[in-house]
């Protein structure tokens, strides 16, 4: 994630979105917080992009993911390790405590090596086509098969749903 | 400030007012923007459907609008089939190939597939033009099955272009966009709180040997006179307005084959005529008659005679006029033509004119047609005068009656929005627009105009259309 971190400047979360003071909480191992690595990862949870709304607030195999200065870490945004927080499931403030960030996004692990990648984050949401770009290309490099969501140019925004 | 205002707050932003979130989004200024599979807030650059706070929180609910705010953009994907299912079934449904579709709206073929393909993400603006020429909810392309498609609609339009076929697809297309503008006008006058409602209770007696059917129909035009407050001597100077202002009828004007005079469409609750701007109706006072005759219809035949469509040529109306009327239409269609000519022109009256001051006057004083005010006086005359000896040198209509009835859509400040599209619905898109329950970019894409275009004019439209709230 050098070259992409080299590029971009962090930035404090969205606070107008922030609604309950655990969703800064800083999550953990403990909590199934682990660092994005090079595949294999351990412990997964394996599932592909919803085909619904209804399926996304419910997917149990969506993780998301910030970058950070020193890591990628990511987690399960609902599993029953993070149940106990207000919104009965983790957000992307969780992972840096509140604190900076490159940007964040959504993952989901259809295999040890093949992940669906979006940019979807109201806290650190990704800024530009460009940025998306750049975040791809670094999970590649880490030995990914990455499939990108895209983005958005009606919404300019990542897009948030992936179409087979 | 409790958890739940806050909440409000967060979506609707601080200007907002009201302790619900309905109250909150009618006095929002946030801006959302959707495409086909997503929502989210207005940002600057975004090429979708804007929609003003009170669109989105009507079309999605305020769940979803606090989705799309707290986490950057919000799913609105009923299915992953959709939006591409609904197209094709409604297509299908329709009898029009995706040809059909292309050609009539000027896209290309391709474009069509696409929106039948759940693999493609296709432009929203494209969705929705699609939608409303199709006669679907466009609000909810994607979000919904069905779009609220009239099914009934969609098969007696399929049965008159297939089994009678009298429709071309082109046709079929026309009368599915006039059910959507009857849809958006009925839904807008909801909204802007317009909406008149007088009772008429329909009528299935067509008449018999010992009273006719035209005996029945006068007493319906009686009945309808009295019920908006006319007097029987009372000229009705504006049919159009008539509709609108105390019926709170869409009537809508496009252009249809030659043969083809109006129509009356139910879009599932809406209800509206629909009139050609070709052909005979070109005199002021033919199209007072066509539009009259369908207020027969829509107003007193009962539900099993008024299909969702109902289509009338010129020689079905035109023959009501003639001596041989009884044996040359359908006693619906006999009593639709008794009606429009006692509505517009009281017999009594019409025949006490003629006497003193010829049928010209009666012609200029009701705004009707030589043939109409003929078959009134001879109706009067118990049929007994001779029908040859009514005549008139001049069958011409005044600019006046022209200038009342037409002059929506001849007037119309902005050129390029269609016929259909003019007049009393442009005044309801303006007026909404500047309640902010509609944004501008959704004004400009009911009016099929540009933002440019629209904005040089919104005040001219609202000062020739003023909606009374």
């Amino acid at each position: 994630m050098d070259v992409y971190r080299s590029k971009y400047v962090e930035r404090e979360p969205n606070e107008l979105v922030i609604r309950n003071a655990d969703e800064c909480k800083q999550l953990v191992a403990e909590h199934g917080v682990v660092n994005f690595a090079s595949p294999p990862m351990q412990n997964i949870a394996f599932g592909v992009p919803p085909r619904s709304h209804a399926e996304n607030s419910a997917s149990k195999t969506k993780y998301i993911w910030v970058v950070t200065k020193p890591a990628v870490p990511t987690v399960l945004e609902r599993s029953p390790l993070v149940e106990f927080l207000s919104k009965k499931r983790a957000t992307h403030t969780n992972l840096t405590g509140g604190g900076v960030a490159y940007s964040g996004g959504e993952v989901w692990f259809e295999s040890l090596d093949r992940i669906y990648v979006s940019g979807a984050s109201g806290r650190y949401p990704v800024r530009t086509p460009d940025e998306l770009e750049e975040i791809c290309k670094a999970f590649c490099r880490l030995g990914y098969d990455v499939v990108s969501f895209g983005w958005n140019e009606e919404t300019e925004a990542p897009h948030t749903f992936y179409r087979r | 400030m409790t958890d739940d205002e806050k909440r409000l707050e967060r979506v609707f932003g601080i200007k907002s007012q009201g302790n619900t979130p309905s109250e909150r989004a009618k006095t929002s200024d946030m801006l959302f923007v959707r495409s086909q599979d997503e929502l989210s807030l207005f940002r600057e650059g975004a090429k979708g459907r804007q929609l003003s706070a009170w669109e989105a929180f009507d079309t999605f609910g305020f769940e979803l609008l606090e989705e799309a705010v707290c986490e950057g953009a919000a799913i609105i994907v009923h299915s992953e089939d959709e939006p591409a299912r609904t197209f094709k079934e409604r297509r299908i449904s329709l009898g029009l190939s995706t040809d059909d579709i292309a050609d009539a709206l000027q896209l290309d073929e391709t474009q069509i597939d696409d929106i039948e393909n759940s693999h493609k993400r296709n432009p929203i603006r494209i969705l929705e033009l699609v939608a409303q020429h199709l006669g679907l909810d466009e609000r909810k392309i994607t979000f919904k099955r069905d779009l609220q498609g009239d099914a009934d609609l969609a098969l007696r339009l399929k049965d008159y272009k297939t089994t009678y076929t009298l429709l071309s697809s082109k046709t079929v297309l026309s009368f599915t966009e006039a059910a959507w503008i009857i849809a958006v006008e009925d839904r807008l006058q909801e909204l802007l709180g317009t909406k008149k409602k007088i009772n008429f209770d329909p009528s299935d007696e067509y008449g018999d040997a010992y009273h006719p059917a035209f005996k029945i129909a006068y007493d319906l035009a009686h009945e309808t006179r009295k019920k908006l407050g006319l007097s029987q001597d009372e000229p009705i100077l504006s049919l159009r307005e008539l509709c609108i202002d105390k019926l709170s009828l869409p009537v809508v004007q496009c252009k249809l084959p030659l043969s083809i005079a109006a129509a009356t469409i139910a879009n599932n609750k809406s209800r509206g005529i629909v009139v050609n701007t070709d052909g005979k109706n070109q005199n002021v006072w033919v199209q007072r008659a066509t539009v009259a005759h369908e207020l027969g219809h829509l107003l007193w035949d009962p539900d099993q005679k008024l299909r969702k469509i109902s289509v009338d040529n010129y020689k079905d109306i035109e023959s009501g006029w003639s001596i041989h009327q009884e044996r040359g239409s359908e006693f619906v269609e006999q009593r639709a033509n008794a009606f429009a000519a006692e509505f517009l022109a009281p017999m009594e009256i019409a025949e006490s004119i003629y006497r003193k001051e010829g049928i010209r006057t009666v012609m200029e004083k009701f705004g009707v047609s030589f043939f109409l005010a003929r078959y009134q006086i001879w109706n009067a005359t118990y049929r007994t005068e001779n029908l040859e000896s009514i005549t008139v040198d001049n069958t011409e209509e005044t600019q006046e009656w022209s200038a009342r009835e037409f002059y929506t859509v001849d007037w119309f400040p902005i050129k390029s929005v269609p016929i259909s599209r003019r007049g009393y619905f442009a005044g309801l898109v303006r007026s909404a627009e500047k309640k902010n329950l509609i944004s501008k970019d959704t004004a400009v894409q009911y009016l099929h105009c540009s933002e440019d275009e629209y904005s040089a004019n919104k005040e001219s439209i609202e000062d020739i259309y003023p909606i009374k709230v």
